[in-house]
């Protein structure tokens, strides 16, 4: 789901194309259609200057690379959608008829659904009418039909409780069974039991503010506050019913932060460069800058930030509070250590730092230390959505200030408050990150 | 030698058991109670009309193996699900998806939670990094909604696997 690929091994996206397979190529069209893919893959990450070179190389290669890309490239990675997701994903579907459907009815009209085995007597079933076709038996009356696995007519709740395993251990998993058939999508996705376990991995772990603000308004020593009468209570039964008693439509409509994962944003800005002497050229050459910011959150309250230019494969896999050494450490960085103690550079740092959430939504950074060192840094996000389908997967800037610290007795610039611009900054986007898992809890 | 329980499979085969072993069984163990309030005396049937012979003698082959084993209390239950799976467990349901089909209905029917939730999380081991394509090879199950439904339900749900 997420739009980022934040492969650990970069190298495998990269990797996984086929023209190495493919003998009808030539050598010189084989560059180019690696150049034309490097090309796609630094455009999606926004980097359009090396976009561009890389488009640039692949045309000298070949002027027609995009339609041999067209050809010889595209077949196999229909192909592959088609193996991972069965032949309805690359299907075009009437936009308006699915924005008709009423899911959750949908989803509870499938109660009595029985999955189905394969037939191979059913001419719609492509993969299997082929092979008997070649046997010339196709239409043959009585083609044995395999039945489903025995394992599919396991009683209801034990598929419940399997589909709740799946979504503490996997979610992924959870969702690709779900949309294996109508009967896994009525018992993964219409039980009320799902959504509720969902709710309780993902609220009770919420940093409210509200319940910050009357913690610290009722500080009585000694006194145990009861959770019940914080204001965002932990039971989440207590709030149930401000959702019409639908442990769904509290997910669909509670924001919330995402733990198993990160949130990028990524910085595109072009700064005008200078001539080269005697040059002819009538303009100056422009050079696009990329920079990412990356942030992280735990349940405990605390998160990560990292401000670089390093793409997100190299930093993803280092961004945790866990991470000692506090850097982002680069191929080249660690060259240069072993050669000698070299300084960690600012770019690399990474920053601890405490959040909140408001019910609305709305996220509070506070990072300190921070890279000024009379400063604490503030952000204040908001929970967006990208659309109906990427739900509470973006953070939108709202204001980042600092606040002066207190640095000596008679400071009398303590509390200073100092707006910076968020002009130039960009929307953050969720990236999933699997090998987070391990460490989030 | 004291007084056995003796589990009769639906075909009718005897399988004389010792009381601890039969007692992971937690439908076993209230049977016995109830039935022999004062102990057992003398061996003491029990016919299992849902559970095959060979079934039956896995299921009794899994409780004599954890029959001194303590299993933890029902209270955490999240703990529970995201520990995984015993390594004797995995290799005793190493066996084809009927068997293990039969193996967990017979736990359940004869309420072995251990053995049960071992059966689940084999289940679910066989599910993860599967493509839903490859789950339906799997399970021998066809894709049976329309385009329009599929790009429906996911639009509506997918987007909750991140969390």
């Amino acid at each position: 789901m997420s739009d980022i690929a934040v492969a650990s091994d970069h190298s495998n996206v990269m990797g996984r194309s086929s023209y190495e397979t493919d003998v009808n190529l030539s050598d010189i069209d084989q560059q180019a259609i690696k150049c034309f893919e490097q090309a796609i893959e630094k455009e999606s990450h926004g980097k359009m200057s090396d976009a561009i070179e890389f488009y640039r190389k692949a045309f000298k290669y070949n002027e027609k690379v995009d339609l041999l890309y067209r050809k010889t490239e595209l077949p196999s990675k229909i192909e592959q959608m088609r193996q991972d997701y069965g032949v309805n994903s690359t299907i075009r579907v009437d936009e308006e008829v699915v924005n008709a459907i009423d899911v959750e009815k949908l989803l509870k009209s499938f109660e009595h659904e029985e999955a189905r085995p394969p037939d191979p007597n059913d001419p719609n079933n492509d993969s299997i009418t082929i092979k008997f076709a070649n046997l010339g038996i196709d239409n043959h009356p009585n083609i044995e039909v395999k039945p489903v696995s025995p394992l599919v007519h396991l009683p209801n709740d034990i598929w419940i409780c399997i589909m709740e395993l799946l979504l503490i251990t996997e979610p992924e998993a959870w969702i690709n069974l779900s949309i294996s058939c109508k009967k896994f999508a009525f018992l993964g996705l219409s039980s009320n039991d799902i959504w509720r376990k969902l709710c309780y991995l993902v609220y009770p772990y919420q940093n409210y503010e509200e319940n910050q603000t009357f913690l610290q308004s009722n500080q009585t020593p000694g006194a145990l506050i009861d959770s019940s009468s914080l204001p965002i209570p932990e039971d989440q039964l207590l709030i149930l019913p401000a959702y019409g008693h639908s442990w769904k439509r509290m997910m669909d409509e509670r924001p919330f932060l995402k733990f198993k994962g990160c949130y990028i944003s990524v910085i595109n800005y072009y700064s005008e460069g200078g001539k080269a002497e005697f040059s002819n050229s009538w303009s100056n050459p422009v050079k696009t800058i990329t920079y990412y910011r990356y942030l992280r959150f735990y349940p405990d309250g605390t998160c990560v930030k990292v401000l670089s230019v390093l793409e997100p494969f190299r930093v993803v896999p280092q961004l945790s509070k866990y991470n000692l050494s506090r850097n982002i450490t680069s191929a080249l960085d660690q060259v240069k250590v072993a050669g000698h103690q070299s300084s960690v550079k600012e770019a690399h740092r990474i920053y601890h730092g405490k959040w909140t959430i408001s019910t609305t939504g709305e996220v509070h950074i506070n990072i300190d230390p921070g890279s000024v060192p009379y400063y604490t840094f503030h952000y204040h996000f908001q929970v967006k959505s990208l659309s109906r389908a990427f739900r509470y997967n973006k953070l939108n800037w709202i204001k980042y200030y600092t606040v002066r610290k207190q640095m000596s007795e008679d400071d009398d610039r303590v509390g200073e408050v100092s707006y910076l611009t968020i002009k130039n900054e960009k929307p953050f986007k969720f990236s999933r990150v699997k090998s987070y898992d391990v460490d989030t809890w | 030698m004291s007084a056995k329980v003796v589990l009769i499979s639906s075909d009718d085969e005897k399988f004389p058991v010792e009381l601890k072993v039969a007692e992971k069984s937690i439908l076993i163990k209230n049977m016995v109670l109830d039935l022999n309030p004062d102990g057992l005396e003398e061996d003491f049937e029990i016919p299992t009309p849902n559970v095959r012979a060979t079934v039956l003698e896995k299921v009794i082959e899994w409780c004599e193996h954890h029959k001194n084993t303590v299993f933890p209390d029902e209270d955490d239950e999240d703990a529970k699900k995201s520990a995984p799976i015993d390594e004797w467990d995995k290799n005793f349901l190493k066996v084809d998806q009927e068997m293990l089909y039969e193996i967990i209905s017979a736990a359940n029917y004869l309420n072995i939670r251990p053995l049960l939730d071992a059966g689940c999380k084999t289940v679910a081991e066989m599910i993860r990094n599967k493509s839903p394509e490859e789950l339906r090879k799997i399970f021998n199950i066809v894709n049976d909604f329309t385009p329009e439904e599929e790009a429906a339900i996911r639009r509506e749900n997918e987007w909750a696997e991140d969390r």
